[in-house]
């Protein structure tokens, strides 16, 4: 199984985040003081949500996602030109990785192979968000990892290889100027 | 206050969180925030403290999670303003 998060920071509808707000999407063991003092307390808001919502549609269940039960384990922080976190949840390990403009969050399987992923600029989109992203992903596993593959006509995200039929857990987020696409070819079923 | 006044400021507060702006003509008590009114998850928290500032109001971390609906949210709202 495979969850993917994306949120466009410079999205002018989000107000600033600070450690006040951790408040609403906190789980009861977590630890928010895990981080050097580069990472900003937004960044830090940031990190918890894009990880709580890979690891929520990592679970690819229907129920309303509520962050406040999903708990996140800091287990890494690399810097760079953006930061990169590893982290575990109960049943997932995961990266986000965050600079000024952007938060990415890959939830995965403690056991399964690194997924796929990327991320594609929407901002010019004519149509919906969804169904660009839908087909950015086609082509891009087409292009990058020559396998031909349609979505399934589903609520969770699941791709079909058009010659082998085998089935592979997928997951889409887009966030205004951003989209994101991830799946684990190895899991087809 | 009454709900239906409620209801109105609630969608004036939501209104920039809505990008089809159709959606909100037919707005109901049943409709979800996130999956009907397509209002983008990372959002939620915005349209709290937006709640929050507009009614001098305080959302405890829980009410949150019972404000799926356009109705729960308002129900939240009620219940927040008769503590004061």
């Amino acid at each position: 199984m495979i969850g993917i998060d994306v949120v466009d920071l410079k999205d002018p509808t989000l107000k600033p985040r600070d450690r006040s707000h951790l408040r609403f999407i906190s789980h009861r063991n977590e630890n928010h003081n895990k981080f050097p003092e580069r990472i900003s307390d937004s960044q830090v808001y940031w990190i918890y949500w894009a990880a709580k919502e890979a690891v929520y549609k990592f679970h690819r269940l229907e129920d309303t996602f509520d962050p406040k039960l999903i708990e996140i384990q800091i287990q890494s922080v690399t810097s760079g030109p953006e930061v990169e976190i590893t982290f575990k949840s109960e049943h997932a390990i995961g990266k986000v990785w965050i600079d000024d403009t952007k938060a990415i969050a890959i939830a995965y399987g403690l056991k399964s192979q690194p997924p796929i992923w990327e991320l594609f600029d929407i901002s010019n989109s004519k149509s919906s968000e969804s169904a660009v992203l839908r087909e950015l992903s086609v082509q891009y596993l087409s292009s990058n990892h020559e396998i031909s593959v349609n979505f399934l006509d589903s609520k969770i995200p699941t791709l079909m290889d058009v010659k082998s039929k085998k089935t592979y857990a997928a997951s889409l987020s887009h966030h205004k100027r951003y989209g994101a696409f991830a799946t684990i070819l190895d899991s087809g079923s | 206050m009454e709900k239906e006044a409620i209801r109105n400021e609630l969608k004036d507060i939501i209104d920039p969180y809505v990008m089809e702006k159709e959606l909100l003509g037919n707005l109901s008590d049943t409709m979800e925030l996130i999956n009907d009114l397509k209002i983008n998850s990372a959002n939620i928290v915005d349209i709290v403290l937006d709640i929050e500032e507009k009614y001098d109001i305080m959302i405890d971390d829980n009410s949150i999670n019972q404000m799926n609906t356009v109705g729960e949210a308002i129900g939240v709202i009620e219940a927040k303003i008769a503590e004061k």
